[in-house]
This record gives C-alpha cells, structure tokens and sequence, in this order.
C-alpha cells in the first residue's frame, strides 16, 4: 500500500509541475520553418525574453498555417514573408500593427552539372522556362508556404503550369526540400538563409540569383485582440516594437551563416 | 438423559415431556434469533453455546416418525432456510424449481441427485451468490432482498467443488474474507492460524497456495471459509476426487462444528457413505426439482 | 554504416555530456508519458474490470466500438482533440493549446481505448471460479473487483506497458498539439522529426538511441517490479 500512496505522490507533484510549468508568462509565435531553421531566432529572442521576464514559444509551420494559426487566435504574433498573404490577413481584420522586418532572397539551387542549362538565363521567369521546356526534375515545397507561394507566382508570370513527372510536390519542410533535390539531382527553389545552413551537407550550387521576383520580404503582425480578447496584445506589441527597434534590427544586420549574412534589416529606413 | 440428546440428535422423543423446557429455551431461541439477526458481521463464535441448547430444543420438539413435514413449530423459532416456490433459470431454460424446502437451524442435511439435477445451483442460491429468478428465501426468518444480499452472504460459507485459490500464500487465503470485513492485520494473522490448526495444516501458512496437493487444497480453502465462522456452511461434492484420508478428515471437521457449534451444514454428495453416516435428513433432486424429503435409509448414530 | 556509427558517438557525447536541451527534452518525453499512462489507466482499468466481469446486452458492440478506436490513426485523435482545445474550441480556455497539457490530454484519448481492451482480455482470461470465490466469502463488488485484477496479475500490468511504449514513441499528437516548442513542448519523437528534417542526422540518431534506451530501461523496472511482487 505505501509504494502504491508514494507513486500517486509522484504522479500528483508530476500533474502539478506539468500545469506550473507555464507559469512566467509566454508569448506565442508563429512563424515559418526557414526562419527557425536559419537559426536567426535563436539569437535574436533571448534579449527580449530576458528583459521582458518572459518566453517566446515559437511555433515553426508552413506560412498558411502560421496564419491560420493568427486566425484562430491560438497565437499572439506572426512572423512570414509572405506579403499578399500578409495583407490579405491585416485586410481580413485578423492582424494589426504590421510592420516590415528584414528581408533575404530566394535563389534557385540544382547540379553543379546544370543539365537544363539554368546559369546563363537573365530572369527567374527564364529559368523556370528552360526548367519547363527540359523538362528538368525540380522539387516544389508544395505546402503553401512563403516559399511555395513565391515560387507559384513566378511560374504564373511564365505562363505555365507546372504539370508532369519532372515537378515533384514535396509537401515537406525547405530542409527536407533540399535533401532531396540533392538526393535526385534536381533543382528546386530556396531562400538564401536555410541554403546557406545546408551548404555543406548537400551538393548543390546557386545556379541564379538578384532577380526581383526572387525578393523575400519578412513581415512581423500582432494578431488582432478585438478578434481574440484572450492573446497577449502588449507584449505581442513590446516584440514587434523591439524586433523592428535599433536593438533588435542590429542583431539582425549582425546574424551570419558560413560567415555570410543572411537577412537584411529593413525596419529602419 | 440431557447429555445423550446433546449427541445424538436423532433420538426420537416426545414433546409433552418437556414442555416446561420448551418454555425456558423459548426464551433463549428469542434472544439467540435476535442476536443472528442484529449481528450480520460478528463471528457467530459466542453462539455456539446457545446453538446448543437451541438444538437441544430442536431435539425435544422432533417428531416421531420419518417425515418432518409436520410441524409443531412455535412461529418465533426461526427456521434456516425457507424456501417458497423458488425458481432459477439459466437463460430461457429453467434449471431449478422448488416449491417448499425448509432446513432447521443446526441440521445437517445431504442434497443427492444426477447429474444435472440442479445441485449446484441450489447451493448458489442457499449461498446467497446468485439471485433466484423468482420465489423468496427467508434467511433466519428474514426475507432475503437485494440489500439484505450481501449480509446474509457473509453469515454462509460455500466451499465449491475443485475450489479456487488465489495467487499468494496458504495465508493469504486464508485471510482474505477476514481482511475484507475490516478486522485488523494482527487479528487476521491470529485467527487464520488457529483456522489452518483446526483443519491439519499448521505450519502451512508460508507455502504458495498453486503448490498444494488436492486434499491440502481442500482443507485450506476450508479453513478460508472457517475462519469467517458461518452460521451455514454449504459443501459441493466435498468428497470428489480426494483421497480417502482427506475426505475423512473434512468429514470430522464438518461434523465437528455441526455438533460443537450449532453451524447448519447442508452438502452435496454423490456417496451413499457420506449421506447415511452424517445427514440427518436427504433431499433428492430430480431435475431441478424436489423428489423426496426424508431421513437416510439407516439411521446410524453418530459415534463421534 | 557511417551514418549509424556517426550516430552512436553522438548519443554518447550527448548523454555523457549532460546536454541541457536533451536532457529537457527526454524530461518532458517521460513526464508526459507518464502522465497520460497514469490517466488512461485510472480511465480505462476500471471500466475494462466492470465490463469484463458483466454481461449486458451490447457487450458486443462495444467491444468491436474498442477495436475500432484503438486502431484510430493518431492524426485522427490529434484533429480532433485539437478542435476541442484550440482557442476556438469549447476548452479552449485552458490554454492547453501548445502546452504539455495539451499532448498529455491527447495521448490519453489515444491509449484509453488500448488499456481498456487489453485489461477486458486480461480478466476474461481469468479464471472463471474466481467470482464465484469471492463473492461467496462476502466479497462487494468493488472488494471482487480488486482481487480479479490481483489475480489477472501480469496481464494488467503488461497492457499498462504497452500503453506507455504507445505514448513514448508517438510523434503525430506531440506536434498537433504540443506545436513543438523549444525547452517547452519538444519530446524525443518531434526533435527526431525536426532534427532529420533539418537534415542532422546524426542527432536524430542520437535522440533515437536516447528513446530506445529510455523505453528499455521502463520495461525492465516494471519487469523486475513484477518478479519481486510474485504475481
């Protein structure tokens, strides 16, 4: 009998830490996979957290579900790049307060071989032509995310509709995206930060880059707390306003990988 | 003459003689009814002098003859077991049904018949574990209901045929019933061991209960249900597939308690051995129903 | 062979090395299996007893209702408790949303089910004279109750095994609900995932490791808890 009251002890004391646990207050935020993976927040929270006493939980997922997620309420803060479904969001009444964060850029990636001939095209719009007509194996987020949704706008600016067994749907995370591009030699689309990260475990190069379309703007948007009385408003405030702040855009401009930066500071004109 | 009726109960005698008695135990039988009724939990040990006297009583009102149907019964003596149109069925089919049985307090009957006969069942049904699908047992004088249920169950004690016994040691066993009324761990521990003593297995309380042989099995769960001092012990074929050894001991027992204490002890047996040397009375089943209510065919002392 | 030996070194170096975050991380892993074993089992043993020693009309059906929901894919019980607690949902007040609470209540809706069909086929596998016993030595219903789940023993303890086994090793309602948050609501399974996404293999070899060892090292205390007991 005693083991038996000692256990439930145990199991109590668990319960209890388990909903204790929380107890400083929590900031939730959603953002994109390559933000997180880049590593950036990482770096750039503690700061805040530390001078706020509290934690930023950041939830990594696809840009549409980190919207959805603001939709829903079940965070405080978004952070993507995805500018029209940004606005779409702030015009939906969801979001407020948004502003301009950093920005990077997305490069397109494949075989040092380039097999469709992608280095020598003057506009991404020509690289997906010549990716189209060569019928070449590309790698597609497929996931709606900031990535995929930029990818979709330059294929509609080309014309074409990605069809076949050469565009391949990955439903999957950049990371995972780049794995198997590699794996199959393929090419694919990618910002310039979670390349940078995998640029020594995977073989492939920058085949094209600079091109306007290829612009990735981050946007930081408080969710709406006339929509959702219960999220966290001002401190979701007290983060936009330090992220787009002269500390937290100094931290930003300071953030490399492999010794190159990332991201580019754009708050602060 | 007092003391050789106390033996043997089958002596034929008359009432007029001691009707002066049956006034004075009248008044005992009222109080010892009394205290079985309000005292469902307590061990029925300090009854046992009463029973005594009660059965005494008994003696002194029995009829003359072979049948027991008559009675000459003062209405406060309250008889064991009544039962009244008693019906059990097992599904759709009917298994059992009897429409009048009356076992005296302290009586020792055999309930014999073939297989299928519903013996078994109507162990349950005196024991309290099942329900009868319909009919009334009156238990002591009181009617049995599904509140009253569990009290009268914990006052019988039933030992099954191949009984079961559980993980753990012949202790463990042979504590359980006294731990689940509530008396205390060093009481349990007192009173099993007097329990094992009384049926041979002294020393036995360490051994694993899986390791014993049938008859030690047997005589544990015996003393399982001894230890819980029932007013009403039921045995289920006690002596089947035992040695000759065992079965002569259980037998002991059995009478022992029947006669030192009072207990009401009803059994099935298939040996004509067992019934004409202990029973006092033999109810046959034919299936499911009653097909004869009478003394065993010779009538023998009992010697013990 | 690299890539497995790769991985064996690094969950050394993590382990030995008292890694903080791993150490959270398989922290909250078995706090959290803990917890939704211990709930399901309280939610599930009693009414597997009850259902077990009685016969009702409908028993059949819900015994095949059981065996449906048991093999419910987790993706299906994630969607699901998610709408409950989300902070449009009915409990969404609770803030369990991304929170350990929330993937302890989800593994317990996921094991329920499993801890309750297995404690039914371990007391039907009992003996059947056992009630019988019990009740004839004044034994209440709950006193029976107890006893036949002595008696089943080991049976009962091996469906709480494998329940915790279920619960540490799932991935689909840790990320669901728990949202995957670093030194928050990380276990062992989502770090797996979102560290081989990331491409580290090697680390999400070592968590493996970590796991198989942790879901060892369970089994064998309950093993020897077992033998010690003499069920």
């Amino acid at each position: 009998m005693k083991a038996s009251v000692l256990f439930l002890l145990v199991v109590l004391t668990m319960t209890v830490a388990l909903g204790s646990a929380g107890a400083e207050t929590r900031l939730r935020m959603a953002t994109t996979t390559s933000t997180e993976d880049s590593g950036l927040l990482k770096v750039l929270l503690p700061p805040f957290e530390k001078a706020n006493k509290c934690k930023v939980d950041v939830l990594s997922t696809g840009t549409g579900k980190a919207l959805k997620h603001g939709e829903n309420g079940d965070v405080d803060v978004v952070f993507v790049h995805a500018r029209k479904a940004e606005d779409k969001f702030v015009a939906d009444g969801f979001g407020i307060d948004r502003k301009d964060v950093m920005h990077n850029d997305y490069v397109i990636v494949g075989p040092k071989a380039d097999p469709a001939g992608v280095k020598s095209a003057k506009t991404a719009v020509e690289v997906f032509k010549k990716l189209a007509e060569g019928k070449a194996e590309f790698i597609s987020r497929g996931d709606k995310s900031g990535t995929h949704m930029q990818e979709q706008a330059i294929w509609k600016a080309a014309g074409i509709e990605p069809k076949g067994k050469w565009y391949v749907e990955a439903g999957q995370g950049m990371g995972n995206v780049l794995q198997m591009a590699f794996d199959k030699k393929a090419y694919t689309i990618a910002d310039r930060g979670t390349f940078l990260t995998f640029m020594n475990k995977i073989d492939l190069v920058v085949l094209f880059e600079g091109d306007k379309s290829l612009f990735n703007p981050y946007g930081i948007i408080a969710v709406n707390p006339k929509k959702h009385p219960k999220v966290n408003y001002e401190l979701a405030k007290k983060l936009i306003d330090y992220v787009t702040g002269p500390e937290g855009q100094k931290v930003i401009a300071d953030f490399k990988q492999n010794g190159k930066q990332v991201f580019f500071p754009d708050a602060i004109k | 003459m007092v003391n050789r009726r106390m033996k043997h109960h089958k002596r034929k005698s008359s009432p007029q003689r001691h009707r002066g008695r049956r006034e004075e135990q009248e008044n005992n039988v009222k109080k010892l009814c009394f205290s079985i009724a309000s005292s469902p939990h307590r061990p029925v040990a300090k009854h046992g002098r009463f029973a005594d006297s009660f059965s005494y009583s008994l003696c002194s009102l029995r009829l003359c003859g072979e049948s027991f149907q008559t009675r000459k019964w003062l209405p406060t003596m309250n008889n064991a077991y009544n039962l009244d149109d008693v019906a059990f069925s097992y599904g759709t089919s009917q298994v059992l049904f009897l429409e009048r049985i009356e076992i005296r307090p302290g009586e020792m009957v055999a309930v014999v018949g073939p297989n299928g006969s519903g013996k078994t069942t109507l162990l349950h049904l005196l024991a309290f574990v099942e329900p009868p699908s319909s009919g009334s047992i009156r238990f002591f004088g009181e009617e049995c209901s599904a509140a009253k249920r569990l009290g009268f169950r914990r006052r019988v004690g039933l030992l099954t045929q191949n009984p079961y016994l559980f993980r753990g040691t012949v202790m463990d066993n042979v504590q359980w019933g006294l731990k689940i009324r509530g008396v205390t761990a060093a009481r349990r521990h007192e009173l099993a061991l007097e329990a094992l003593r009384s049926v041979g297995l002294a020393g036995f309380e360490a051994r694993r209960a899986r390791e014993l042989s049938g008859g030690e099995s047997q005589r544990t769960a015996l003393a399982r249900i001894l230890v819980l001092e029932p007013e009403v012990l039921l045995l289920d074929e006690p002596g089947n597939h035992l040695d000759r050894e065992s079965v002569q001991l259980t037998e002991r027992i059995v009478a022992n308690l029947n006669r030192k204490k009072g207990t009401t002890v009803i059994f099935v047996s298939h040996r004509a051995s067992d019934v004409d040397s202990l029973a006092q009375r033999v109810l046959h089943l034919h299936q499911g129903r009653l097909d004869g209510n009478h003394a065993p065919a010779r009538l023998v002392p009992l010697a013990r | 062979m690299d890539f497995l030996l790769e991985g064996i070194v690094a969950a050394f170096r993590l382990i030995v090395g008292l890694d903080q975050e791993v150490y959270a991380i398989v922290f909250l892993s078995v706090r959290v299996s803990v917890l939704a074993t211990v709930y399901a089992s309280l939610l599930g043993i009693p009414p597997g007893v009850w259902v077990a020693l009685h016969q009702f009309r409908g028993k059949g059906a819900l015994l095949l209702c059981l065996n449906t929901l048991m093999a419910l894919p987790t993706v299906v019980v994630g969607v699901f408790m998610y709408g409950l607690i989300s902070r449009r949902g009915v409990f969404g007040e609770l803030d369990l949303l991304f929170a350990p609470g929330g993937i302890v209540l989800g593994l317990t809706a996921l094991i329920v089910p499993l801890v309750m069909n297995l404690t039914i086929a371990a007391i039907h596998a009992t003996d059947p004279r056992l009630v019988t016993t019990c009740r004839a030595l004044g034994a209440t219903g709950f006193q029976t109750s107890w006893k036949v789940v002595q008696e089943a023993g080991f049976a009962v303890i091996a469906a709480v095994v494998v329940a915790f086994g279920r619960v540490i090793s799932e991935v689909g309602i840790a990320m669901m609900l728990g949202g995957n948050i670093r030194g928050y609501t990380r276990t062992i399974t989502t770090a797996i995932a979102l560290e081989t996404s990331k491409g580290e293999f090697a680390l999400g070899m070592a968590l493996g490791i970590i796991l198989l060892l942790v879901s060892a090292g369970v089994n064998a205390a309950l093993f020897l808890l077992q033998r010690r007991q003499r069920w």
